[in-house]
């Protein structure tokens, strides 16, 4: 059976799954770029402090550091949805006795939308900081010698030499790393599911719904699966990413 | 090594023990907590963070060993935990090896060699990979079940597809570990060239000895990946005995009835492989590989 571009058209132009895509598209690319700023910003801090060489024990802070890699991301955000349980969750039952509040992570967009954020930089900053570890040790010590010399501190030499020196070899993994939060199903399919759900509209659409569960949920739970549709979808979301990377390389001007 | 100290160090130093340690507390703690979840009597998910009712129900269970309660009957544990671990590192040592295999030897070539084709194909590697994994996972059961019945090992249900499916990977690993080649200077090899050594030597020889922070931070990010990939192996494995353990481990929640204390001690284990692969690679995430290599 040949459908041609219906699947296509149907993206365009039925209401219901057009409806809520500009929300849910400006979410994905928020989520996806802030996910990167925060777990960069950690990661590369601890790696250039974890660098120093006048500090001790930097084996023992690194391996404790590392550890939210060392569990499997699926078994943790399943721990983290128990944490932020509103009447339950540890989290709650600390914020209770210290400010004497409980948030609504499940129930009130902007809250859950931070604990994504929140949960996702704790998933995602031993990535950066492995990166960053490495690509460190690349950067020839009389650099930072020479600085010393000069009497630069330690902001000038992580703004000054590391940062610049590294951010090269580094923007083609951040540019991929953006990639991967702009699809990255798992999380928000096991914390949140989605929602809370955006009022008004007719498809199953959430607010911390991103793109790919956005789809998930169109092709897969509404009323029988459809195969064709997810595909269609898929291959847009594929080329919005692939579209927003290029120009991010271009931008960048990373060279080959 | 840096010979000139300002004077602020010790207090500095201070700080920054401070900071690490303040840091530390907050990202250990869900952890602490999911420890302490695997210690605790019963099924419960809440509680306080040392357990009152101590038991060492959940631990024996996920080790494969049946528990007599204290009203004298036995619990039969539930699922094969230790082979789905075992399953985990097997697969995750095979592909994470192939992985750096194939990642420094084209991140050689790309860093180094200038041929025809080179941008696109780097550039075309980092995009292609984005397409959303979970979307494709319906044309990747398709792929195995067709190359199954050619290839037996490579066949739904096979740990060979999944070896195969992870090593898409490599695009990455090729961007990252290129980058640190290219960081290095190239007059190394070139001296090596001079007094006659081939290009393969002077990979092997210079290059590759030169790398070894890099190589090992790209072997835990791939070991790290394969242990934690969920969809492919999820949609890949079938049978109970096939499993990975980030695909088994669901099963403890599958049900209605939650099982959370066995489900915390089966995430303890599942953090084994890589908690130790990072101890024995971290040692030569060092720096200071190069200096002195290059005067003048």
């Amino acid at each position: 059976m040949s459908v041609g571009f219906s699947n296509y058209t149907q993206i365009f132009t039925d209401p219901d799954i057009r409806g809520p895509f500009m929300q849910i598209f400006v979410w994905t690319f928020v989520f996806a770029a802030l996910t990167v700023v925060f777990t960069l910003a950690v990661g590369f801090v601890l790696a250039s402090l974890l660098q120093w060489d006048q500090l001790k024990g930097k084996a023992v802070y690194r391996t404790l550091l590392i550890l939210p890699y060392a569990v499997p991301a699926i078994i943790s955000i399943l721990f983290f949805k128990g944490m932020f349980n509103q009447h339950f969750g540890e989290v709650n039952m600390i914020l209770d006795t210290l400010f004497g509040v409980r948030p609504e992570w499940f129930t009130d967009p902007w809250l859950a939308r931070s604990m994504l954020l929140i949960v996702n930089t704790w998933l995602g900053y031993p990535y950066m900081l492995l990166l960053c570890m490495g690509l460190i040790q690349a950067i020839p010590q009389d650099l930072y010698e020479a600085s010393a010399v000069d009497g630069g501190g330690p902001l000038t030499n992580l703004f000054k030499i590391t940062l610049p020196l590294i951010i090269k070899p580094l923007t083609p993994l951040l540019i991929a790393a953006f990639a991967f939060n702009f699809n990255n199903f798992v999380l928000i399919a096991l914390l949140t599911g989605g929602n809370p759900d955006i009022l008004g509209a007719s498809t199953p659409a959430g607010t911390t719904d991103l793109l790919v569960s956005y789809t998930y949920r169109i092709a897969f739970q509404d009323a029988g699966q459809n195969f064709g549709l997810a595909a269609a979808i898929a291959t847009l979301i594929f080329l919005l990413v692939a579209g927003m990377s290029l120009l991010n390389l271009r931008l960048s001007k990373v060279k080959v | 090594m840096a010979m000139v100290q300002p004077r602020s160090v010790g207090v500095r130093r201070l700080w920054a023990h401070l900071a690490l340690f303040g840091f530390v507390s907050l990202i250990v703690f869900p952890l602490l907590l999911v420890i302490s979840i695997s210690f605790r009597e019963g099924n419960f998910a809440t509680g306080s963070l040392i357990p009152e009712n101590f038991s060492l129900e959940h631990w024996s269970l996920a080790l494969g060993i049946p528990w007599e309660r204290p009203d004298g009957t036995i619990v039969q544990p539930p699922f094969p935990v230790l082979l789905w671990l075992w399953n985990s590192i097997k697969v995750a040592v095979v592909s994470s090896v192939l992985i750096l295999m194939l990642a420094t030897t084209s991140a050689y070539a790309f860093a180094r060699m200038r041929f025809k084709g080179k941008e696109p194909l780097l550039k075309g590697m980092l995009i292609f990979q984005m397409f959303p994994a979970v979307l494709s996972l319906v044309a990747l059961y398709a792929l195995f079940d067709r190359l199954g019945q050619f290839v037996g090992w490579l066949g739904i249900n096979t740990h060979g597809a999944l070896i195969v499916a992870s090593l898409g990977a490599v695009a990455l690993h090729i961007w990252t570990i290129k980058g640190y080649f290219e960081s290095i200077d190239g007059s190394l090899e070139e001296a090596a060239m001079v007094d006659g050594a081939s290009t393969w030597q002077a990979f092997r020889y210079i290059l590759l000895p030169l790398s070894i922070p890099i190589l090992m931070v790209v072997f835990i990010l791939a070991f790290v990946m394969s242990i934690m990939e969920y969809p492919m192996a999820s949609v890949l494995l079938v049978d109970e005995h096939k499993l990975t353990l980030a695909v088994g481990a669901q099963q403890y929640l599958a049900d209605h009835n939650q099982r959370w204390g066995n489900f915390a001690a089966a995430a303890v284990l599942s953090g084994l492989p890589i908690t130790v692969a990072f101890l024995i690679c971290q040692r030569w995430i060092i720096g200071g590989l190069t200096a002195g290599g290059v005067k003048g």
